[in-house]
């Protein structure tokens, strides 16, 4: 092992790089092979082989989004991802919505919990399974895609972490064509405080310096240690990085990632052959929009529309603060940068501005600066506008912000965008807060919140504070689900009290692009984004026009994605 | 010699191209030493009244050059290097981009909350200290930490720098490989909301990078902070201060020295303090980078050597290493640089063979280009050689 035949020159080539990754691919393989479902976590190399019925497969897709959303609300709850509170929060979420193959798969082990080998290696199966159904349903758009990667970057990375210390781990990592090497004595001596500054444990703390580098350090190029370089997590020289033996787990992780991206590519590149049956689509298309609750995207017939005169009322009293912000700075300082533009642009869209309202509304307000004229507008800004409203370039019909895209979104220099919760700092939060009317009481409880990083629940008090106590129906996930509950409480047709008990919504898209809507019931708030769906409800109209018993799956695995 | 006049613009491109833009280099440069290569490679065109054309692509050097000629851009982008010809592309989703060089941008009016000397498009030698640090910070951080040995710095031709990193692994990263780069180099983080941007972990263990960083800073922080600038007499960055900081540097005249006296008199004790010396150091003066610019491997970033519309300039790459020496007003403008051929020629006709650019101002910065190429090319033809050995045993 250590690559000893390896020189450093060829590490760079893209031949040896992508012979990395083919060997490690193999390797996944060949261990998966040997025995199927024998190790604790599967990196899916290989699309499953098995018969399922139509309604299992929704089941299995439908669990599986599930388990990833629970992450992704943890995400936005704890601080620290990866750490001992997040993952025995998301353990207990999954146990409490009793996903049964998960909690087996992710927390259970043969003959604990009374867990047969049968039921491990079913659970497993199931782990599998669902995660190449939902390869299918967000294979679609770059921002599908991206989603589903980074979830189930984290689902794998809580697995493989759980692992770390187990030989298995370390064997596999070390395996002959692993292409970092050990490094020697010396040169850890030489490098000792650049080492030593690098690791950070949690919390910014550094190990003990002497006990750091008794342990092994390994030299690997950096393109196999992105995750790591991203967060300045390890001592980069001449292109290589010095990597603390707890940190291998992330070198597999952007191995995995690589695999994962390229699956997806894959999925994409062969939709057409998937399109051709129904059945499948029927289940994959608009998975995600499904399962999520509304898409403020498409026009609802009830939006009726919003003219530019509207909005500095509209804005004042049912923008949530996000995009008030940004309207204020329009206002202010005639000016908003690209992303900001995106954010308050389709905002606007979906609230019913249409687009020569729109255009109205930015043009008068950016010619303002001396520096920008009517046709200067033109030129620089109206395409941006129209490309908006899918009239320029591929005509892409572009959904608003969800509070996940904005809270999630890079805010650099000179931008106002983002979630102002997490965005501001406390002086310019208390600022926004009082111009707002929030009494200090309510401040403090805001403030308190944002402090624990819950700033969607900020977002729901805001809400409260602004609205004479009534509330968000089950959290605030979206601007424009904010505005228009804000407008039904306005307006007086919605009453709910805080301490009411919550609605929970599952929309239904029927294959004709209409929704149906149902509500359910549900005591617990806090949790309601994330069980929105019931795959158990009767009736269900997706159910009815599918033939049962079908092998989908192995027609998939067949077309080779 | 005449001033830059922007009307005359399109007067002054024909025989720009015609006589001064470096074709031949441009195609050794981006083809790295494969037609194929620079066949996929997209440019884009910005054309006489805001025409703006994407997707040009071209078989070969003469080919790229007829079109310069005939088409005479405004501006040059330079995109990436796809799966098909990107001029002869299809709609399938079987055309995407595969490599592009590294990008990273850095745009003085990112600047705006600490300059004090100039704001928005202005640029002054006071402004051009901020963008030294920048390219001395990056320019180690690439070459040592990352061992890339290809870079081109270019000044943008009127208020920022772009660096083309041209390595094999540079341009072989996808967008999640350009991330991870980019974010191990953006220090500055946050928008208009929040005033402290830089946050750093723990004061006793700066990463190395951070460090490095950090000292670069000092050698420069007074002089540009205080003489320059003024800092803390803009109230938001006075404000960025601890409430102790700020009372013990009450009087305004002399605001800067009580600060740092005070972090200094006081470090010892307080944990905060030692922590906030290197922060203020790397809010004020570290590179503001434009993130999306380097992540994307599809975006797209003006050539050099085009001429800056405002300015007139010629977007020129200069060497890294005399960055404090570079003078934006030293860069020759385009009518400068006609009215310098002009001259030559009518003083000594008989030089008429002399390569063009040798008659005028563009000589050092072509030469800048054509070492940047030349060690390119060095470097591929020592790897090939080693290769085919490879083969041989």
């Amino acid at each position: 092992m250590q690559a000893g035949g390896q020189s450093n020159s060829t590490w760079g080539q893209a031949r040896v790089r992508n012979r990395y990754k083919c060997n490690l691919a193999r390797r996944i393989e060949l261990i998966e092979n040997r025995d199927l479902y024998t190790s604790p976590i599967s990196t899916y190399a290989t699309a499953p082989n098995a018969n399922l019925s139509v309604t299992d497969f929704e089941r299995y897709a439908l669990a599986r989004l599930k388990v990833l959303r629970i992450i992704e609300r943890q995400n936005l709850l704890s601080p620290d991802k990866f750490s001992v509170e997040w993952r025995n929060k998301i353990e207990a979420e999954i146990r409490r919505q009793d996903i049964a193959e998960f909690i087996i798969v992710l927390f259970s082990s043969v003959g604990t919990e009374g867990v047969s080998e049968t039921e491990m290696i079913r659970a497993r199966e199931f782990d599998h399974i669902s995660h190449f159904l939902l390869r299918l349903a967000f294979a679609g758009t770059e921002e599908h895609r991206k989603w589903f990667i980074s979830l189930e970057m984290d689902l794998f990375t809580m697995r493989l972490r759980g692992l770390v210390g187990a030989a298995s781990l370390r064997n596999f990592l070390l395996a002959e064509e692993f292409p970092g090497k050990l490094v020697e004595k010396d040169e850890k001596e030489k490098y000792r405080t650049e080492i030593c500054n690098s690791v950070l444990l949690g919390g910014g703390l550094t190990i003990q310096q002497h006990n750091k580098l008794e342990t092994d350090i390994y030299k690997v190029s950096f393109e196999y240690a992105l995750d790591l370089v991203r967060l300045r997590k390890v001592f980069l020289r001449n292109g290589e990085a010095y990597v603390h033996h707890n940190e291998l787990v992330s070198i597999i992780c952007t191995a995995f990632r690589s695999h994962l991206s390229e699956g997806l590519s894959m999925v994409k590149k062969n939709m057409h052959i998937v399109e051709q049956d129904e059945r499948i689509m029927q289940v994959v298309a608009d998975f995600d929009r499904r399962h999520t609750g509304n898409n403020y995207g498409n026009k609802k017939e009830n939006v009726s529309g919003v003219s530019a005169d509207e909005l500095p009322t509209l804005s004042q009293k049912s923008f949530p603060l996000c995009m008030r912000s940004l309207y204020d700075v329009v206002v202010k300082e005639h000016h908003l940068k690209h992303f900001g533009r995106l954010q308050l642009g389709l905002f606007l869209k979906a609230i019913g501005v249409p687009i020569d309202e729109a255009v109205k509304f930015w043009r008068g307000h950016f010619t303002k600066k001396p520096e920008i004229d009517g046709t200067r507008f033109d030129k620089q800004y109206l395409y941006n506008i129209r490309h908006m409203y899918g009239q320029e370039g591929r005509r892409a019909d572009y959904t608003p912000y969800s509070c996940m895209k904005v809270i999630m979104s890079n805010v650099g220099p000179g931008d106002h965008h983002g979630c102002p919760f997490k965005h501001s700092d406390q002086q310019n939060l208390r600022a926004k807060l009082v111009e707002a009317q929030v009494p200090s009481n309510g401040m403090k409880e805001i403030m308190d919140l944002v402090e624990k990083h819950h700033f969607q629940i900020a977002c729901q008090k805001y809400f409260e504070w602004t609205h004479g106590s009534m509330t968000v129906e089950g959290g605030v996930n979206h601007p424009n689900q904010y505005f228009e509950e804000s407008r039904d409480v306005l307006s007086g047709k919605k009453t709910i009290k805080t301490e009411d008990v919550i609605k929970t919504k599952r929309v239904v898209v029927m294959p004709d692009g209409s929704q149906r809507t149902q509500t359910l019931l549900t005591s617990e708030m806090e949790t309601q984004p994330l069980s929105s769906t019931n795959p158990e409800t009767d009736g269900d109209p997706l159910d009815t026009p599918m033939e049962e018993d079908s092998a989908i799956v192995d027609f998939l695995a067949s077309q080779g994605y | 010699m005449g001033e830059y006049d922007p009307t005359l613009l399109p007067d002054l491109l024909k025989p720009y191209y015609d006589r001064l833009f470096p074709t031949d280099l441009m195609y050794r440069w981006l083809s790295y030493g494969s037609a194929d290569y620079f066949s996929r490679r997209e440019f884009s065109f910005t054309l006489m009244g805001d025409v703006y054309i994407r997707y040009q692509s071209f078989g070969s050097n003469e080919e790229f050059g007829k079109e310069l000629r005939r088409r005479n851009p405004e501006k040059i982008d330079i995109g990436a290097v796809y799966t098909q010809k990107p001029k002869s592309r299809d709609s399938s989703s079987g055309f995407q981009p595969v490599e592009k060089e590294f990008v990273v941008d850095i745009d003085l009016t990112d600047y705006d909350d600490v300059r004090t000397c100039c704001s928005g498009a202005k640029v002054c030698e006071k402004c051009w200290k901020f963008l030294a640090i920048a390219v001395k910070i990056l320019d180690a951080a690439l070459r040592d930490d990352f061992g890339f040995k290809h870079l081109l710095w270019v000044y943008s031709g009127r208020r920022g720098v772009h660096c083309w990193i041209s390595d094999t692994i540079a341009r072989q990263l996808d967008s999640h490989g350009r991330g991870a780069v980019i974010e191990y180099l953006s220090v500055i983080k946050g928008g208009e909301n929040q005033a402290k941007k830089v946050k750093i972990p723990n004061p006793e263990t700066l990463h190395p990078f951070l460090q490095r960083s950090v000292d670069i800073i000092d050698e420069m922080f007074k002089e540009i902070c205080d003489d320059d600038q003024n800092i803390f007499n803009t109230e938001a960055n006075f404000n960025i201060l601890p409430l102790d900081v700020k009372m013990a540097a009450r009087n305004p005249a002399s605001r800067y020295e009580d600060v740092f006296n005070y972090i200094n008199d006081n470090k010892k004790e307080k944990k905060t303090l030692r922590q906030l010396h290197p922060e203020l150091l790397l809010q004020f003066c570290y590179p503001r980078l434009d993130v999306n610019v380097s992540k994307g491997i599809n975006h797209l970033l003006k050539s050099p050597f085009c001429i800056h519309p405002k300015t007139g300039q010629v977007c020129v790459p200069f060497d890294p290493k005399y960055v404090d020496k570079f003078k934006t007003t030293d860069v020759p403008s385009i009518t400068q640089l006609m009215d310098e051929i002009g001259e030559h020629d009518k003083a000594k006709e008989s030089e008429v063979n002399v390569l063009t650019w040798k008659k005028t101002k563009m000589a050092p910065y072509m030469k800048i280009f054509n070492d940047f190429i030349k060690k390119l090319e060095k470097d591929r033809e020592t790897r090939d050689k080693s290769d085919n050995n490879k083969e041989l045993f």
